[in-house]
């Protein structure tokens, strides 16, 4: 059975065997052919440097559940929600053009299902979390399906279940065009100018990740300062 | 030897008394700061702070702790990682002393590992013995006795939580992270507390606050059960599903509104929970009930005295035993005469019911039962 005939299909026995309240994390990466090169390679090893993160702390492993979405101008999930305790990240490799709105439902179907199988087995939740990344423009998507996810983002935000974090990464000769971005999700995107900020912003997101298993002051989870903004 | 590139190698460090202290290996780092072993104290480590994480007040708190220490006797059961002396470098408190916790020899692991099947499978120590029920109640009572000592001591442990809780291979636990405790200087006009912690230990009243300040020992049992219940249990006490789960997906509000499934005719849980509810005594019930049921939370949280009570009888067993029944009048257990469906070709186990009860002498309701194999009617 490949990957995606078994998506969204959860077997209860693991929360038999993990019963800890999760945190649920996607990571929509983009894989179009200008990704090729530096930016890719730099993507791959920071999420090397995810799963280290996240498995240093034993809590934070059993809490973080954690997806891959890769997309061009369509969206596979090559790695299906894994418990921190198993997520090794896949090696990604570049492919066509650009579509966000697949991706960007396939990541809000995914995260529902997922959230389903919690509910079924007694499973507390936080509100996930989703990184998305682009290089591009949204080149074969309509405007009417671009909305669409548009809206789909806002009303999952307003309702606390998910929070999508975009990122853009922008070049000398290839800027990024952000007004993209600033339509697709409530949340403004960060453009990202260099491979340390791109490395940087994948550690923010493991870091966050840990907020959820360490002490707060106060009910609310608190996400780490973005210290890739720094550099 | 501490190594040339450590932030502490060539640093003057003194006690409370001027004794010089020597950092050691380093142990451990974290958000809050460093630890090191201390050169000719084997038994001991200094904690060194960040040097924005230094405590508001460190010195008269870390001073007032010296002076009034919690300490288990040589023989007990638990043990606390309790400030012993200051750290002081050119008069100015960076941090303190307090006791080794031997990970290595005698393999303390944060509590998790001994309730979550999955943690236990990661961890070389839980592994390497078998965990069971009386080893879990060894761990509660254990738990209790120290969450007791503390409260005697007139200090609040605020933060509490799985992985200031540490388990050695004889089931001894470990309280560590003491500098965060709370507690107040009689006389002196001084209080310390905390403001932070877990929403998952934290008590109804505090949910929803901006900050978890102004704990009292009274939040701390509220924490104290939810750990003992995890390890009795294996689950959260607030585990639910259903339309329930859809509502309050976070432990932050099912705490807040009491939405324990034991107490409850509507709120579902996983059968695994229930099935491990039930294996509890009746006196572990009782105080479960008392603590997380929606009206009775203010007041009547159950003391560590009363665990120890409780806890000196264990659960059946994780799993109920199926040739055991409670008698539903008298919560007795009876021993069973199974009941074979009575279709010669099927014989399938219908029930596990006595007609009476051996000690109420009350009737115990059957269900009309239909075989759940062939459908054949036997009641």
């Amino acid at each position: 059975m490949s990957v995606q005939d078994s998506v969204g299909i959860y077997d209860q026995a693991e929360f038999a065997d993990n019963p800890e309240a999760r945190c649920s994390i996607v990571l929509i990466l983009d894989v179009s052919g200008s990704m090729r090169g530096q930016k890719i390679d730099t993507m791959n090893r920071a999420l090397g440097k995810f799963r280290d993160i996240i498995r240093e702390d034993s809590l934070t492993a059993l809490r973080a559940d954690v997806a891959v979405i890769e997309f061009d101008h369509e969206a596979r999930v090559v790695q299906d929600f894994t418990n921190g305790t198993d997520f090794e990240p896949p090696e990604l490799s570049v492919k066509g053009g650009t579509n966000y709105s697949k991706a960007i439902n396939l990541a809000l179907d995914i995260t529902e299902a997922r959230k389903q199988s919690y509910r079924d087995g007694g499973i507390a939740y936080y509100r996930s979390l989703a990184y998305f990344l682009t290089d591009g423009l949204p080149e074969h998507d309509t405007n009417e399906a671009l909305d669409q996810a548009a809206q789909r983002i806002a009303a999952a935000e307003a309702s606390q279940s998910i929070a999508l974090f975009t990122f853009a990464i922008s070049e000398p000769g290839s800027p990024a065009d952000m007004s993209a971005l600033a339509k697709l999700a409530p949340r403004a995107a960060i453009e990202l100018t260099n491979m340390e900020q791109l490395e940087g912003s994948i550690e923010w997101l493991s870091k966050s990740v840990a907020a959820v298993s360490v002490s707060q002051p106060g009910e609310n989870i608190r996400l780490p300062q973005p210290d890739y903004l720094d550099f | 030897m501490a190594s040339s590139t450590s932030i502490l190698a060539g640093r003057d460090f003194r006690d409370e008394r001027g004794n010089r202290i020597v950092p050691g290996k380093e142990l451990g780092k974290g958000g809050e700061g460093v630890v090191h072993r201390v050169n000719d104290r084997p038994d001991s480590v200094v904690k060194i702070w960040h040097p924005d994480k230094v405590p508001p007040n460190a010195y008269a708190k870390i001073q007032h702790m010296v002076e009034n220490p919690v300490e288990p006797g040589p023989r007990e059961t638990w043990r606390i990682t309790w400030p012993q002396h200051l750290v002081l470098e050119k008069g100015v408190i960076v941090g303190y002393m307090m006791p080794l916790l031997d990970r290595k020899k005698e393999e303390w692991e944060p509590i998790v590992a001994y309730y979550n099947p999955r943690a236990a499978r990661n961890t070389q120590a839980a592994q390497r013995r078998e965990i069971g029920i009386p080893e879990r109640v060894r761990m509660a009572q254990n738990l209790a006795l120290g969450f007791g000592a503390v409260h005697d001591a007139k200090y609040v442990i605020g933060d509490v939580n799985e992985k200031n809780v540490e388990v050695s291979r004889l089931n001894d636990i470990a309280l560590v992270d003491c500098d965060s405790y709370g507690f107040t200087v009689p006389g002196a006009n001084l209080s310390f507390s905390n403001n932070m912690g877990r929403p998952e230990f934290q008590a109804p009243e505090a949910q929803g606050q901006a900050g978890y300040a102004n704990r009292t020992q009274n939040h701390d049992l509220f924490g104290l059960a939810v750990i003992i219940f995890q390890l009795l249990t294996g689950y959260h006490p607030y585990m639910v599903t259903g339309e329930h789960a859809e509502n309050y997906p976070e432990y932050k509000d099912r705490i807040k509104d009491g939405l324990f499934p034991p107490t409850s005719f509507v709120i579902e849980a996983p059968t695994a929970y229930t099935e491990s509810w039930e294996a509890l005594t009746d006196d572990q019930k009782k105080l479960f009930r008392r603590c997380f049921h929606k009206w009775n939370y203010h007041n009547r949280r159950p003391s560590p005295d009363e665990w120890l009570q409780a806890l000196r009888q264990r659960p059946a067993t994780m799993q109920p035993d199926p040739t055991v029944v409670m008698c539903p009048q008298c919560n007795r257990p009876n021993s069973v005469q199974l009941v074979y469906c009575e279709t010669e070709s099927c014989a399938a186990v219908l029930d596990t019911s006595t007609r009476y009860c051996d000690r109420c002498k009350k009737g115990i309701p059957v269900k009309a039962v239909h075989c759940p194999e062939c459908g054949e009617k036997t009641a």
